[in-house]
């Protein structure tokens, strides 16, 4: 036997206490790293003036399996992939659409969207971009072989075709209010034909390569190490953005601990979503910022054949949610509460319809008495109801641990099952994977602000719709919103659809994080959003 | 020099008192955390699940919290209380088990001899390469979460550490005339083994057998650690540190510290028991 294991846990124990004593001040209630109230936001803050030669980033969700922009629809890969690869289109920081490699949209007929192209554009190779790479760009997405998630936006396409030298011609068989938001998307990034085809499967790997016309191209890429992008001096926007910061390392440490480390001890410049426990460690570091964002963390339904297949359990499963617990304790104010899937953040158009449909809707609160009764009352209330969580989140382990007791004190039978990162990642690929889960925690983002997007994902047939879920009135309504091109009147179809969804309970709101950006104090110039994902966001990066 | 001589004995058998101080500290403690397991329904001042989110992480002396609440508002006194149970009874099951099977293959190899000898004992000594933790962590990864799986794997690694000393053990006593006067008597081969050899190497066992509980007691902690032992949200000692780590970040350590401080005087507890058992055989074999 190996007696230098009990050692070991002499040690670690022994290394608790000075850990503890060189972490946040104090403890209890009172030392909640960000307090209880609503922390601040930020929608802007100083431009940089001084360039950095390199900055060291981290992407807490671990090392990219792939650099292709196909694959930009997970948080490790978009990091990189925002600042390699553009669009037609980018969005601003109010989420407007604003030229990048298209210069202008025509819609000529609720069907036709005409796409002129910037001239003068070359990759990082220097070859020009051309509407044959374009159009490459944009049917190698369709292609279903590719399996890229971005394939979405093409339910109502008719055909895409090049009518120009710098032009091409999207034509649906459907009006699609979804479309034009897309063109800011990965599904619409640009890559070289010629090098795509050359790389094979092997375009956007470590071995293969890359070849757009971003703010920065592909340096190094050691696995397992780390991705070194480097400014691209032949940026067709560098006269009048040109990149303050000469060189991005990307480092992949996951463990939340050694984040709050290195982060604090200036070994790693930055990353999105600083771990939560660190957050009072950093503030006094750096710019550790804030900023309402596109995201909702909820109780998805998984199966409509259990337990939860009754309203009266889903209801109750509401109703023993300790909303303001979890605001206060488990997101230590940074996060808003949530009456529906989409949240005021996305209201990207007629405000105040979105928000008269909003307030309509019930405030959640805890209420075990009432979770209680609709338990009493139901046959199924008995039965087992499994809910997942990703272990990986802290904040999702708390608040399934709190609402599996909670459920129990009502009557209800919920057994909790927590998931590796690979077990959960399954959930949305595989129905074996599902099979056993009644439920599940998630927290989602919508691409842009746009509600029928994330609405659209729980129509009759749609993938995403796992419990099965149908109603013909929301059905109608999510229809009628997709083809609806005046703002108002889609704002309209909106209310309906997320009023039906409310009452069904197929998903049950929980709250909506804000989003997080740390970087340290010699920085400035990125403000946190949820277009980080998909905007060159280390091009807004330099020094004070 | 006689003179001398008996000048030193006292010394002597006072530091042989010492070490009963040692023992009987190390017996105490392990009854008092047996008795809060046991008892913990009618000791633990708070049901050990009972969440209140706006109660977290409340330091130790919290009114109604003697030693604080973890992330999730729970009462981490209660916790270990409860912990201490499955804590405690997992490495018991591994050690029975090691126990059983250990001795039985020990016996085997030595009274048998030959070829059943050099079978079992390769076949130890292949088990023994394989680290323990591993094999428990793999039989986790195909069963899931849950405690079952990991104390039979574990069970299976720490055979070779009883059934080598049993082994050893017996072919000492094997060699030993009372084994030979017993034959003559005409017992039989099993009852020779079972009825006079195995009580005298008992001692032994009981040594070992507590040396292999205190690392039962880590391995299956660590399990725990790793999100691959107890299922939520049952409390053992090893998830409380695991869901402690953040509380640590925000600089709230009693939640992990409390039962990580339980593990480590638990280990120290049994591997002193197991200690002054093994130099007390050790000492009555020399006489």
């Amino acid at each position: 036997m190996h007696r230098s294991r009990l050692t070991a846990v002499a040690a670690v124990l022994a290394g608790l206490v000075p850990l503890a004593a060189c972490s946040g001040s104090g403890g209890g209630k009172g030392a909640d790293p960000a307090g209880t109230a609503p922390v601040p936001v930020t929608t802007a803050v100083p431009a940089p003036t001084s360039e950095v030669a390199s900055i060291t980033w981290n992407i807490p969700s671990g090392e990219p399996p792939v650099l292709d922009p196909a694959a930009s629809s997970i948080e490790p890969v978009s990091t990189v992939v925002a600042n390699l690869c553009e669009s037609l289109f980018t969005f601003g920081p109010g989420y407007e659409r604003l030229p990048a490699l298209a210069t202008d949209l025509a819609h000529p007929d609720p069907l036709t969207y005409v796409v002129k192209l910037r001239e003068g554009v070359r990759f990082w190779n220097g070859d020009p971009v051309t509407a044959d790479d374009v159009l490459y760009s944009i049917q190698r997405i369709l292609n279903p072989a590719l399996g890229s998630a971005w394939i979405g936006w093409s339910a109502h396409l008719r055909d895409v075709r090049v009518t120009g030298a710098h032009e091409i011609t999207i034509r649906l068989r459907k009006a699609d209010v979804l479309v034009p938001n897309f063109l800011a998307t990965p599904a619409f990034s640009v890559v070289q034909k010629k090098y795509a085809e050359r790389a094979g499967k092997a375009f956007g790997t470590a071995q293969g390569g890359l070849m757009c016309t971003g703010a920065y191209k592909l340096g190094t890429w050691a696995q397992g190490q780390r991705i070194t992008i480097e400014r691209n001096d032949g940026w067709w926007n560098a006269e009048t953005a040109k990149p303050k910061v000469g060189k991005v390392d990307f480092t992949f440490v996951t463990d939340p601990a050694a984040q709050a480390a290195a982060l604090a001890s200036g070994d790693v410049d930055g990353q999105f979503t600083a771990p939560r426990a660190a957050h009072a460690q950093l503030a006094g570091k750096g710019n550790l910022l804030f900023n309402t964002g596109l995201g909702a963390t909820f109780l998805a339904v998984l199966k409509q054949d259990g337990a939860l297949g009754d309203p009266a359990v889903r209801a109750a499963l509401q109703k023993v949610i300790d909303y303001r617990g979890i605001l206060e304790s488990v997101y230590g104010g940074t996060a808003q509460p949530l009456r529906s899937l989409v949240p005021p953040g996305a209201w990207g158009y007629a405000p105040e319809a979105l928000k008269a449909g909003y307030d309509a809707l019930p405030e959640p609160a805890q209420d075990l008495d009432g979770a209680k009764k609709l338990a009493a009352g139901s046959a199924k209330a008995k039965e087992k109801i499994v809910l997942a969580y990703a272990t990986s989140s802290e904040e999702e382990t708390r608040i399934a641990t709190a609402i599996g007791d909670s459920a129990a004190q009502a009557g209800l039978n919920v057994e909790l099952r927590p998931l590796n990162p690979q077990q959960y990642g399954g959930i949305f690929s595989s129905a074996e994977a599902r099979a056993e889960l009644d439920a599940f925690i998630v927290t989602g983002y919508l691409d842009f602000p746009e509600p029928v997007a994330y609405y659209s994902y729980f129509t009759t047939g749609n993938f995403y719709n796992f419990a099965g879920y149908r109603n013909t009135d929301y059905d109608k309504a999510v229809a009628a919103a997709q083809g609806e091109e005046d703002p108002v009147k889609r704002a309209g179809h909106v209310v309906k659809a997320q009023a039906v969804m409310a009452a069904d309970l197929v998903n049950i709101p929980i709250a909506t994080q804000y989003v997080n950006v740390y970087y340290g104090s010699k920085l400035t110039g990125l403000a946190p959003s949820h277009r980080d994902v998909y905007t060159p966001w280390a091009a807004s990066l330099g020094g004070k | 020099m006689t003179l001398a001589v008996a000048k030193l004995r006292p010394g002597r058998l006072r530091l042989r008192r010492r070490h009963p101080a040692a023992v009987v500290a190390s017996a105490g403690f392990l009854v008092v955390v047996a008795l809060a397991g046991l008892l913990a329904p009618l000791l633990a001042p708070h049901d050990p699940d009972t969440t209140s989110l706006l109660n977290s992480l409340a330091p130790p002396g919290t009114e109604g919290h003697l030693l604080g609440t973890d992330s999730t508002g729970r009462d981490v006194l209660s916790r270990v209380m409860y912990g201490a149970r499955l804590s405690l009874l997992a490495p018991l099951g591994v050690v029975a088990l090691s126990l059983v099977l250990g001795t039985a293959l020990g016996l085997l190899a030595a009274r048998a001899g030959g070829w059943a000898d050099a079978v079992i004992s390769r076949g130890m000594d292949v088990v023994f390469a394989f680290p323990g933790l591993l094999l428990a962590i793999l039989a986790s990864a195909v069963t899931g979460p849950g405690l079952t799986a990991p104390v039979c794997a574990l069970a299976v690694a720490y055979t070779p550490f009883i059934g080598r000393i049993v082994r050893s053990a017996a072919v000492q006593e094997g060699a030993r005339p009372y084994l030979e006067a017993s034959r003559v008597l005409g017992y039989g081969e099993v009852s020779v083994t079972l009825r006079h050899l195995l009580p005298n190497i008992l001692p032994v066992l009981v040594a070992q057998s507590a040396l292999a509980f205190g690392y039962a007691l880590v391995d299956l902690a660590s399990l725990s650690y790793l999100g691959l032992g107890v299922r939520p949200p049952a409390a053992d000692w090893g998830s409380m540190i695991s869901q402690a780590q953040s509380a640590i970040l925000q600089g709230s350590p009693w939640s992990g510290l409390v039962p990580g401080v339980a593990v480590l005087l638990t280990v120290i507890a049994v591997n002193v028991l197991g200690g002054h058992l093994g130099g007390t055989i050790a000492r009555k074999q020399d006489t």
